[in-house]
Formats: structure tokens, C-alpha cells, sequence
């Protein structure tokens, strides 16, 4: 088939999810693209099986529940358009709560994410913030912190005291904020729930429901914090 | 209704939805929802469907309404759908209060909430939504105009069961009725009508039925004596169509929902009504006239929804799809754009004696799932008593095409318990599906390498109301677990995969179907006592359901299992929708004949539903 011969271009979209959109888990939020790009009737590039469709990829996909700055989908155009037309007509074709921001050739390839910020907000129902702050930062401080991760293969432990870095926290009096960074990619992936169940299950504290928003993600450039692009 | 209260929903769902299963389904927030501002609407209406997210926004009659309220000046329609068992714990806890999904406001402030009846057992997650909004569910406990609750859909064809629970129903096509009631209503709001002036007012528009104006007095063996209208209500309230299809509403966008509903595609509405006559089906007669769309209309509709969607199907729905007069046209219209847009067309209803091949060409280019067919029953006979007029030669000769298309799986659906119903007519669905499964390895140009799989689907026969059957009565549920049984003993092939709806759902879908108002107080104590979504298998609950006609001192069998005599008032009978009472008994008599009626356009037989037509004739 002459078909398979089409050339394309990879494009990598940047957007947000918020409001509403933070409750769609990542098979939703696929087919809602996919719907997008069909009517933004962007050039897109389908895939040449049996049931052709839109060709799509997502870096690091967001859990359900996680609001996000930076999510990455990397589609493929058979012809050239604008940078700014490709952000545009998705948007227009995007449910409000998610936007895109902009759209660019791809910098990183998905192998060189190392690490995710995330704001947290969590709180107890049982403990006052200041007794939660204290907890927490004593879990940090241990020399392991034990966590069960489940994988496609299972559970296996892991230690977390490697792969987080409180970058900031404060408390009022609702509960705890903070930034974390958490490591992310291919060898060590972990995000807030992991952290929090685990620190739930350590010390036996029930916790309401966390908002999370992931803010940035880096590369493992050594030099510098250098934002996934 | 303050801003206080709007933010504190919100606030108070976020602490509660990622407990819950797929919480998209209670947020919003879709592609082409309507969201208005609250200070410029001064109609608010709660358009409410009682199953769950994913069966209501499957849903094409609610989409049409949807759209058409929200095009109207200063009125804004909202979701509402029952919630699951997880998000209903976590509300009544949390003390949220059913909620619209475009605003998060709670419902029970809006002007109207509208339930549509799709199905008998979808009564208890009517009363429970009520409930849920903080609603009293009975209609006399719910003394202002605002919230009016009314209803509309197939099951208001019989709405006496659920009678007591609304304010007024709807019969018919809503398109046109339902903007002139809130017309009506704002006329009334403003004029500080109270709720009963205002549904005497109601009673006298067209297709309009207020219950509480009629008096219904029982014989003293049960059955209906009379049914009275009071204070000037009609003594017949006879249903709403539409007479011309190509000029009615219809909508240029459907919601796009985020979590997958039972069917994800664009829907064009090809036909409404049936020609054919099956005598078990109801929709085949309340939908009577027979109209169609034109091609023009159709392929204007598709693209439309096409175009603010992003489906990649569309489905032609109607009754009967292949009975549409223009299919070939139409086809090739879509078909012309579809392929470049790579969408694909889904043709749900057609019928296996005019499957053409030139049709199976056409929907061969589209993508291949499972053929399914509907004989209904396994003999002649048996087919001519319920009149589907569909031979085995044409079971056959289908499948032979289809097979040669590459089909290797065939679903055919048959009805357990149909009148006059002996064994013979159970070991012929097993017959046919044997005959179908031979067919496929005398084929020489069967698919290679390949078997081939027959599933029998079976379900048990409801007599409805509005149908010649309205009259029988229904195999009791010992009777279907007996039919079931000696079924499943005359297969013998592994090619051959059976497939039971539960037979209590047949029964209590069957005692709904023809009761009466004494079944309200049933209705109401099954979901007192736990009732709810009894559609669903994990959510039924029969021996609840047996222990409620107990407590009430009502007998199910009564409703169900006793055979009507032609000259017994039904407790629908002051509902016309356009099929007389006179028709169903002699399509009765005929069944009992073994006797078949041919289908309309071969010749009229006199049902009476062209009287619903501006001209008094049918347009076939």
C-alpha cells in the first residue's frame, strides 16, 4: 500500500488538565484526544492497520485524580502547520478543562525523564497539621522508607528514601502543603499516592483524599533543572 | 440556592469522588455540555434518567430534548442520572444532595425535573433519585408548583404503576409537547398559579396526562371498573407525534462524554414507527405512524454530529432500519464522505429477509463485528403466531451470505414462553441454530482455518401493554426455569453457546408492565426496602421485590400470569396512542389462528394509527 510511504513530522503538545478534567483516568483522556484531533481536522497521521486511527502517545501519564501544568501527547502531521495553529485548533476542539499551551518538535525523548514536581495538599481527619508535618518530615528522615509498589509483575518493595526530595512545606490549618520532587521514568517511577500510602500505612494515620497537581517535569541533565520538552 | 451552597457541593465532591468508580461520571464538564449563566435562565429543568451515567448517555431521546431546551431562550436543561451504589453511600453521608451535572446545583430548586421511562424496572431509581434530590416521592407530598415532576417515554404508555409518584406524563413524541410545558408553566409561575391550577391547566394540551384528575374504581375481583376524569380533564388523552420528521428538532452536537457509555457513537434517526406488526413488540406499535426521514435530512444530521463530535461511527437507528424506503440512497450519500473521514456506519436493526446483498456490500466496508439476527422463535408456526414474518429459508440465506463475507460468528435471539408455546417450538430454536452451525461446513468457501460460533440468546417473553398480546398470560418464572432446562438439553453441539436472561426480571418487568395504581404502593415499599436499579443483575433483588407484594397484600401472579378477557378495562385503556383496542383483539384472535398480517406497506390493515396523521392516512 502506497499509504505506508506517507511521510510525518512528530509534534509534541504540551496542556493542562484541571477541574473536571482531573477525574478522567488516561484511557478516557486518550479517546477524548483522539476525538479532538478528529475535529480539529488536523493533518494528523493515522495508524495503517486494519482499523486505521489516529496516532498518539502520551510521555507520562497523569493518574486519575492528579490535576497537571505539563502534560505531554506527541502526535504525528502529514503536512506542516503553524506551531501556534496546531494549539489553536485543538483548543478549540478540547473540553475546556483541558488546554493546551503550546506545541513544538520534540526536544527529549521519553528515556530522559528523571524526575516530576507535584504540589500536594493533604490533610487528616484525625490529626491536627502541625502532628501530620511532624510525621511526615520523621519519615523522610529514616534511613528507608519501605514502600510496596505494584507492578504489572506484582508487588515488589522498594525504598523511597532515594527518590523523593521535599522541595518545600507549609501548614495551616487544614492540613499540610508541599512540593515534592518525586522521581519519574522508566527505572524509578513514583508519584504522590505511592508516597502518601505508604506513609499512611508507616504510622497508621488516615488521610482524606490528596489534590495533587503535577507542576514540571526534568530531564536527567546533570547540569541543571531542565524541563521535559 | 446560595453561591455558599454551590461551592460547598464542589468542595464537599472533591473529598468524596476518588472513592468512588470512574468518578468522570459525576462532574461534567463534557465536550458540548451547556453550561449558562444562573442570572440569565429563568427556567431550570432537570432532565433526569433513571439508570446509570453510561445507559442514559446512550441514550438518543434525551440528547434531542437536551438540545432543544437548552436552544430555547432563558431555559437551561441539565443531566441527571442515578448513581451507583458507591457515590449514593458517599452522598447521603456527606449529606450532598442530587445535583444537576452542568451547574452542580442541587436539583430540587429547579422549576421541573423530568424522568424518561425507558424500562418497567428503572420505577424504584425513579424514587430513589427523589429521594436523593430531597424530595418527597409521592406527587400529593409535594405541595408547590416547583419542582413539577413529570415523565415521559415508552413506559408512560401504561403509567399507572408509577401513577401516585409524578405529576403529570407526557405521551408520545416530545419535541413538541415539552416546550409548550414549560411555556405553560412560566405563564403560571407568573400569574402565581398554585401547583393544582396549574396542572388543570396542564390536562387540557395535548398529549398532557395529570393522574390525580382521574378516579379509578377496582371490581371486586381486582380488575378496573371505570376510570373517571375530574374537573374537565379529558376522558381520553390521546398521544403526541410528530407529523413531519424532516422538520423536526434535531441537534447539530451530542455531548461527548469522557468514560465510555454503552454506545459512543453519533446516532441519526432514520424512522419512527414499524411496518411490520410483530405482535410481542410494544415499540413496533406505540410508535405508530410509520414516518421517515429524508436522505437529505439524514446526511445533514450525520455531518453535523460528525463534525462537533469527533465520532468515528454513526449509527442509523429506528426500529427497523432496512425497512427505511431510501437506504441505498442514503448510504450512498454518507458513504461518499464517511470513508475520507474514516468513519464508520452501523446499521443495528436490520432485518434478515431483505438483507440484500448490495446492502451487505455497503456495510461490508465498514468494520466487521458480530452478525446478529432475531428469528424470536424456533418453528414456522411459532413465527407466524407472534407474526415475524421471517422463514427459515431467509435465516438461511442470510448467513450464507454472511459467511461468505467472512462472518464467523452469528448471535440469534429467540423469546422463551410466547403464547401457545409447546416443546417442539423450543428444541426448533436449537434446530435452527444446529442448521445454521451445518451451513457453515457444507460451505466451500467458508473462511479458512476458522470455526464457527452460533450464540442463542433467550428471553423471556413480557406481555406489554399496546400490543396484541396485552391479553396473555406470561409464563411464571417456574415455567421459564422449566423451558430454560429442557432447551439447554436439546443442544448437543459445542458450536452452540445459550445465553438466559434471568427469568424473575421477565417476571417482575411483566407484573409492572400491565399493573395498576395499587402497584405504587409496592413499587414504593421494594425501594423502602433496598430496591433499586433492578435492571441490573448485581443491583436485583427478587426476594425483596416478593416480600413488598406480600406486605401490600397484592398478588404479582394477578398482574402477570392471568390471562385477560377482550372485554376487561385495562388500566390504559383511557390512553390513546393511535392502535385501537379493536385491532389488538383481532390481531389476538389471529395469533391464536397461527394467522399472520402482512406488514404495512404490503396492505393496510386497519390499526388505526393513521388517524395520528394530519391527513388521516399513513405514508409508507
Amino acid at each position: 500500500m502506497s499509504q505506508q510511504q506517507i511521510p510525518f513530522t512528530d509534534i509534541r503538545v504540551f496542556y493542562t488538565r484541571h477541574g473536571s478534567a482531573r477525574y478522567i483516568s488516561h484511557l478516557d483522556v486518550s479517546r477524548c484526544f483522539q476525538r479532538a484531533l478528529a475535529r480539529s481536522h488536523l493533518p494528523v497521521w493515522y495508524t495503517q492497520g486494519f482499523n486505521p486511527h489516529i496516532y498518539i502517545t502520551f510521555a507520562m501519564p497523569c493518574p486519575l485524580g492528579y490535576e497537571s501544568r505539563c502534560e505531554t501527547m506527541d502526535l504525528r502531521l502529514i503536512s506542516e502547520v503553524p506551531m501556534e495553529e496546531v494549539r489553536d485548533r485543538l483548543n478549540a476542539a478540547l473540553p475546556p478543562d483541558f488546554r493546551v499551551t503550546r506545541a513544538a518538535f520534540p526536544v527529549h525523548g521519553t528515556d530522559d525523564i528523571a524526575c516530576a514536581d507535584y504540589r500536594v495538599e493533604v490533610s487528616s481527619p484525625q490529626k491536627g497539621a502541625a502532628e501530620l508535618e511532624a510525621l511526615f518530615r520523621g519519615m523522610l528522615a529514616q534511613p528507608e522508607i519501605p514502600a510496596e509498589k505494584r507492578t504489572k509483575k506484582g508487588s515488589k518493595t522498594i525504598d523511597l528514601k532515594p527518590l523523593i526530595e521535599l522541595r518545600s512545606l507549609a501548614s495551616d490549618g487544614s492540613g499540610l502543603r508541599m512540593v515534592l520532587r518525586l522521581a519519574a521514568g522508566n527505572a524509578n517511577n513514583i508519584n504522590p499516592t505511592l508516597v502518601f500510602d505508604t506513609f499512611s500505612r508507616l504510622y497508621e494515620v488516615e488521610l482524606d483524599c490528596l489534590r495533587v497537581e503535577k507542576l514540571a517535569v526534568y530531564t536527567d541533565n546533570p547540569i541543571r533543572d531542565e524541563e521535559f520538552e | 440556592m446560595g453561591v455558599f451552597q454551590i461551592e460547598q457541593i464542589k468542595n464537599q465532591l472533591d473529598k468524596i469522588l476518588l472513592k468512588t468508580q470512574r468518578p468522570a461520571r459525576y462532574v461534567g464538564g463534557e465536550l458540548n455540555s451547556v453550561v449558562k449563566e444562573r442570572s440569565q435562565v429563568d427556567f431550570r429543568f432537570a432532565f433526569c434518567f433513571p439508570d446509570t451515567y453510561e445507559v442514559g448517555m446512550s441514550h438518543l431521546g434525551m440528547k434531542i430534548l437536551y438540545a432543544e431546551l437548552n436552544d430555547m431562550d432563558g431555559v437551561w436543561c441539565e443531566r441527571v442520572f442515578a448513581p451507583e451504589s458507591d457515590m449514593e453511600a458517599l452522598m447521603r453521608q456527606n449529606g450532598i444532595p442530587l445535583y444537576g451535572l452542568e451547574s452542580m446545583d442541587p436539583i430540587r430548586g429547579f422549576d421541573m425535573i423530568g424522568f424518561t421511562l425507558q424500562y418497567e424496572l428503572s420505577f424504584t431509581a425513579v424514587l430513589n433519585m427523589l429521594d436523593l434530590a430531597g424530595l418527597p416521592v409521592r406527587s400529593a407530598d409535594r405541595e408547590s408548583l416547583a419542582p413539577l415532576v413529570v415523565a415521559g417515554g415508552p413506559c408512560a404508555c401504561n403509567p399507572e404503576p408509577v401513577a401516585d409518584f409524578i405529576d403529570l406524563f407526557m405521551l408520545g413524541e416530545g419535541e413538541e409537547v415539552l416546550p409548550e410545558l414549560v411555556q405553560l408553566y412560566r405563564a403560571a409561575r407568573a400569574e402565581g398559579l398554585s401547583k393544582r391550577e396549574f396542572l388543570l391547566r396542564a390536562s387540557q394540551l395535548g398529549g398532557v396526562y395529570v393522574p390525580s384528575l382521574y378516579d379509578v374504581d377496582y371490581n371486586p375481583d381486582g380488575t378496573v371498573h371505570s376510570v373517571t376524569p375530574q374537573d374537565g380533564a379529558p376522558a381520553v388523552v390521546k398521544k403526541r407525534v410528530i407529523q413531519d420528521l424532516d422538520k423536526v428538532y434535531f441537534p447539530k452536537s451530542f455531548i461527548v462524554p469522557f468514560v465510555e457509555p454503552v454506545h459512543d457513537r453519533s446516532m441519526i434517526e432514520v424512522l419512527r414507527g414499524c411496518i411490520r406488526g410483530c405482535r410481542f413488540c410494544q415499540a413496533g406499535f406505540i410508535y405508530r405512524p410509520f414516518r421517515e426521514k429524508s436522505p437529505e435530512t439524514l446526511d445533514r444530521d450525520a455531518r453535523n454530529l460528525t463534525c462537533t463530535t469527533g465520532y468515528d461511527e454513526i449509527s442509523l437507528s429506528s426500529l427497523s432500519t432496512s425497512d427505511y424506503s431510501k437506504l441505498e440512497d442514503l448510504l450512498d450519500r454518507l458513504l461518499c464522505w464517511t470513508d475520507g473521514e474514516k468513519v464508520n456506519l452501523s446499521l443495528p436493526s436490520l432485518r434478515v429477509d431483505n438483507f440484500s446483498e448490495k446492502l451487505l456490500e455497503q456495510v461490508a466496508k465498514v468494520r466487521k463485528s458480530g452478525l446478529t439476527f432475531a428469528p424470536e422463535a424456533g418453528t414456522q408456526r411459532m413465527r407466524d403466531v407472534i407474526n415475524k414474518n421471517v422463514t427459515e429459508e431467509e435465516v438461511i440465506r442470510t448467513c450464507t451470505t454472511a459467511f461468505q463475507g467472512g462472518y464467523t460468528a452469528v448471535k440469534l435471539y429467540f423469546m422463551l414462553g410466547l403464547p401457545t408455546e409447546t416443546e417442539e417450538d423450543l428444541k426448533g430454536i436449537v434446530d435452527l441454530a444446529q442448521k445454521v452451525v451445518d451451513l457453515y461446513y457444507s460451505l466451500p468457501n467458508k473462511p479458512k482455518g476458522r470455526g464457527v460460533t452460533v450464540t442463542i440468546s433467550v428471553a423471556g417473553f413480557v406481555p406489554k401493554p399496546f400490543t396484541p398480546f396485552q391479553f396473555e398470560p406470561q409464563a411464571t418464572v417456574e415455567q421459564l426455569h422449566q423451558k430454560q432446562k429442557y432447551l439447554l438439553s436439546c443442544v448437543s453441539s459445542r458450536k452452540i453457546n445459550v445465553n438466559y436472561h434471568d427469568a424473575e426480571t421477565s417476571a417482575l418487568e411483566g407484573v409492572l408492565a400491565r399493573g395498576d395504581r395499587c402497584l405504587c404502593s409496592v413499587i414504593e415499599t421494594a425501594w423502602k426496602n433496598g430496591c433499586n436499579l433492578d435492571g441490573w443483575d448485581n443491583h436485583f433483588r427478587y426476594d425483596t421485590w416478593m416480600q413488598a407484594f406480600e406486605v401490600c397484600g397484592i398478588d404479582p401472579l394477578f398482574y402477570s400470569s392471568r390471562a385477560r378477557s377482550y372485554d376487561e378495562a385495562l388500566p390504559w385503556d383511557h390512553l390513546d396512542y393511535g392502535v385501537s383496542k379493536r385491532f389488538f383483539i383481532e390481531e389476538n384472535k389471529r395469533a391464536h389462528a397461527d394467522a399472520c398480517t402482512p406488514n404495512c406497506r404490503q396492505q393496510c390493515s386497519g390499526c388505526g394509527a393513521n388517524r395520528l396523521n394530519a391527513d388521516g392516512r399513513c405514508h409508507l
